[in-house]
């Protein structure tokens, strides 16, 4: 059982783009930044890193009319099955960039089922986990 | 939708883009099999192609519609190898009359694979001014009369807003529209195919830029090897001790090391004693200047660096200067503060220039005004006699008109002797490293296939204090160890070479291998073999290295390059390093070169040997 989640700290960013690369080739086994369920933007001082937080009172799945968004444990995810990419999701939640639809599929990270690769993969420290407390969860959903 | 023999390739794309500006034809060819089985990619890609498309290429007038300008990748760019975010442009250089390529990294190499390409040729004139718009397999040729004169940061800027920010921009500045011979083709605004005048070459064709969006799949050989032997070169570069300092410091920990050993560079190379070494230090300019660490695509090792001037004359943000650039603008200068030499930087980058060729022009004509051989005054040391340089340079504005055709122009235009402190080899600028304080560096120089370069060789085994066991080990001689040795560097020389040329063209990052040696041929067999499915292994890749240097040898011989040109300015040669550690050193290049060719299998013409190009399987 998950018990961690992903901290996202886009100042330690370098923008290397490798968990764009690792993300890609865990889910479907090629390489290509546009099917990654996290993507790095590198702006003149900075990096967006876009993903989703798997926030604790989720907009998207309240905003889902299939269901195919769920909590499971401590985790937003989804059932593909049922999703019809109507895009109410990504109206819905508050990350720009964190849900998009390519390949008609909405790509939605699942954190690997608990050991994402982006994570382990990340040289600087942006991404990291971190046991999740409530008080953790909430400050994960603030931009 | 993917075409069927498209797919059939592993770590290449399988196909080669050729956009004609002057009957505005855009092709998708195969890519030949036998090129990726025997060229690897990027730099190897770029000299075969430049070799078997310039006939007679002696006759090629660098900046007329038959020159050619490609942008090659290699089989690790878009991947997760290390530092892959490197490519390549080739093409016949109107600074050295000779083969010439540069090489940068940022993100646009990778985003060229994603469109589906491994290599794009640019061929032709275009009657105005335009750039090339590539969306996958949809390709256009657009007129952009609105970006005329404009900077690399506009038009960067304007060309994504256009496109959207998945874009990645090629584009070159005003300095490339002048066809000024330090002009630089800059990627992802930051990174810069300086070398070669390439720019110019773009700015000949009336090619303002390229923007690229990609959205295909690279698919791997073998991804699971792939994948645990990325991770094992990522601990081997990890656990190197220069690691920490070179991702936190980035290239600024070299000047430290250049002013230790007393090769930072002064006063046009009068000495590599820099009294104002302080100010340069890497912790200085990390502590006053650089905002944070950034990273090209794929590479952990980020050594760039965002810097900013906050007040004062020379107020500016954006990339921030690497070693060469520091020392080109800077204590080649005699400048004594760093703040002007951010600036400067700042400035060639927005012009898009090759720092070391503008800086070592800057030098040698201080020297010159210093000597009395020109009416122009220039103090050694004067910031903004420097940075007006650099905007004469750009935009060919009085002096700058003659200098902008490069140091070699410039000294045969001055004469009076003054070629002997003229820092360049085969027309082309010499970078920051004095190569008095390291003989195999001297030689690299003076052999270097696209002319004054340190990065073909880069013999960075002679300056990390390994011991004399370990030299015989690698290299047969214990005096490789040694930097102020001639003996054995020959050969030495020769392996770095043919390694680099592997990792120019596999499209890696030379500081992943040149600064530890933890990453060596083998290794890089593998990354490629089990990207692409090509069996490499460590001797036949090293062989692929050596067939690079041999094509590109070729066709230096048939732009009219003779073994004179195989040298060095009368500077390194003849004047003793007056000061320092390295006091008294000269580089004693007549007692390596007739070795360098031996090893090499050149005739004494400087030509390869028919038996070599034999051995290494390249047909005319």
């Amino acid at each position: 059982m998950p018990s961690d989640l992903r901290k996202i700290n886009a100042k330690e960013c370098v923008g290397c783009r490798i968990c764009e690369l690792v993300c890609s080739l865990k889910h479907y086994g090629v390489i290509n930044p546009q099917r990654a369920r996290i993507r790095v933007y590198r702006l003149e001082e900075w990096d967006e890193i876009e993903t989703c937080r798997h926030c604790k009172k989720p907009k998207c799945v309240e905003a889902c009319p299939t269901g195919a968004l769920e909590i499971v444990e401590d985790r937003v995810v989804l059932d593909r099955e049922k999703c019809n990419l109507c895009g109410a999701c990504i109206e819905a939640c508050p990350f720009p960039g964190a849900l998009r639809i390519f390949d008609n599929e909405l790509l939605k990270c699942d954190l690997c089922g608990g050991e994402p690769e982006c994570v382990t993969h990340c040289p600087s420290g942006a991404l990291t986990l971190r046991a999740v407390t409530a008080a953790a969860a909430a400050e994960n959903t603030e931009i | 939708m993917v075409h069927e023999a498209e797919s059939k390739w592993k770590g290449y794309m399988g196909r080669i883009l050729r956009v004609n500006l002057t009957d505005g034809s855009i092709k998708k060819e195969p890519l030949p099999r036998k090129l990726a089985e025997n060229y690897i990619g990027g730099r190897g890609f770029g000299s075969r192609i430049l070799y078997d498309t310039l006939k007679n290429p002696g006759e090629v007038d660098p900046l007329g519609p038959r020159n050619v300008l490609i942008f090659s990748t290699g089989p690790l760019n878009g991947t997760m190898s290390p530092s892959s975010g490197r490519y390549t442009v080739t093409t016949k250089s109107p600074l050295t009359g000779l083969f010439g390529d540069a090489n940068s990294g940022g993100a646009l190499g990778a985003e060229i694979k994603y469109a589906g390409y491994d290599v794009i040729i640019v061929e032709g004139r275009a009657k105005e001014l335009v750039y090339i718009n590539i969306r996958d397999d949809e390709v256009e040729i657009i007129p952009v009369p609105d970006l005329k004169g404009k900077g690399i940061m506009a038009t960067t800027d304007s060309l994504v807003e256009r496109h959207g920010r998945d874009t990645k921009v090629a584009c070159i500045g005003p300095a490339g529209e002048k066809m000024v011979f330090c002009a630089a083709i800059a990627n992802d605004k930051f990174h810069y195919l300086a070398r070669c005048a390439v720019g110019a070459v773009m700015g000949s064709k009336n090619l303002k830029a390229i923007t690229i969006n990609g959205t295909k799949d690279i698919r791997l050989a073998d991804p699971e090897a792939f994948l645990k032997k990325v991770e094992e070169c990522y601990h081997k570069i990890t656990e190197d001790k220069t690691y920490p300092d070179f991702a936190y410091y980035g290239t600024a920990v070299i000047t430290d090391i250049a002013a230790e050993s007393g090769g930072l560079s002064t006063r046009n190379g009068q000495t590599g004693v820099f009294k104002y070494a302080d100010n340069y230090s890497s912790h200085h300019y990390r502590e006053n200047f650089v905002g944070r660490s950034e990273s090209c695509f794929s590479c952990i090792i980020h050594c760039s660096n965002y810097a900013v001037v906050k007040d004062g004359k020379y107020k500016c943000r954006g990339k921030g200067p690497e070693y060469e650039s520091v020392v080109a603008l800077g204590s080649k200068v005699d400048i004594p503060d760093m703040e002007p030499v951010i600036y400067a930087n700042y400035l060639c980058n927005d012009y898009g220039m090759d720092t070391i060729s503008v800086g070592g022009i800057i030098a040698f004509l201080f020297e010159c005004s210093e000597k009395g051989l020109i009416p122009e005054k220039y103090e050694w040391g004067d910031a903004d006699q420097m940075i007006d340089l650099v905007k004469k340079i750009a935009f060919r504005e009085g002096i700058g008109d003659d200098a902008a055709r490069g140091m070699k122009y410039l000294a045969d235009k001055i004469g009076q002797g003054c070629h002997d402190f003229a820092l360049q080899t085969k027309g082309m600028e010499l970078p920051a490293y004095d190569p008095r304080t390291g003989k195999g560096f001297g030689l690299g120089l003076a052999v270097a296939s696209r002319g004054g370069d340190h990065l073909r060789a880069l013999p960075n085994f002679e300056l990390l204090s390994y011991t004399p066991e370990e030299g015989v080990k690698w290299f047969g001689d214990p005096h490789t160890v040694d930097p102020y040795a001639w003996q054995g560097k020959a050969d030495m020389v020769l392996w770095h070479e043919d390694f680099a040329a592997v990792v120019d063209s596999a499209e890696m990052c030379k500081y992943c291998m040149f600064a530890t040696y933890a990453i060596l041929p083998q290794d890089m067999a593998e990354l490629v073999k089990y990207a692409t499915g090509i069996d490499w292994d460590g001797k036949s890749i090293m062989k692929a290295g050596e067939r690079i240097l041999n094509i590109e040898r070729l066709l230096n011989v048939a732009c009219g390059l003779t073994p004179d040109d195989d040298s060095l300015p009368k500077r390194f040669l003849e004047e003793p390093m007056p000061e320092g550690p390295a006091k008294g050193q000269i580089v004693e290049l007549d007692k390596m070169l007739p070795r360098y060719y031996e090893v090499r299998g050149w005739g004494e013409d400087g030509r390869p040997k028919a038996e070599k190009l034999q051995e290494l399987c390249i047909e005319d």
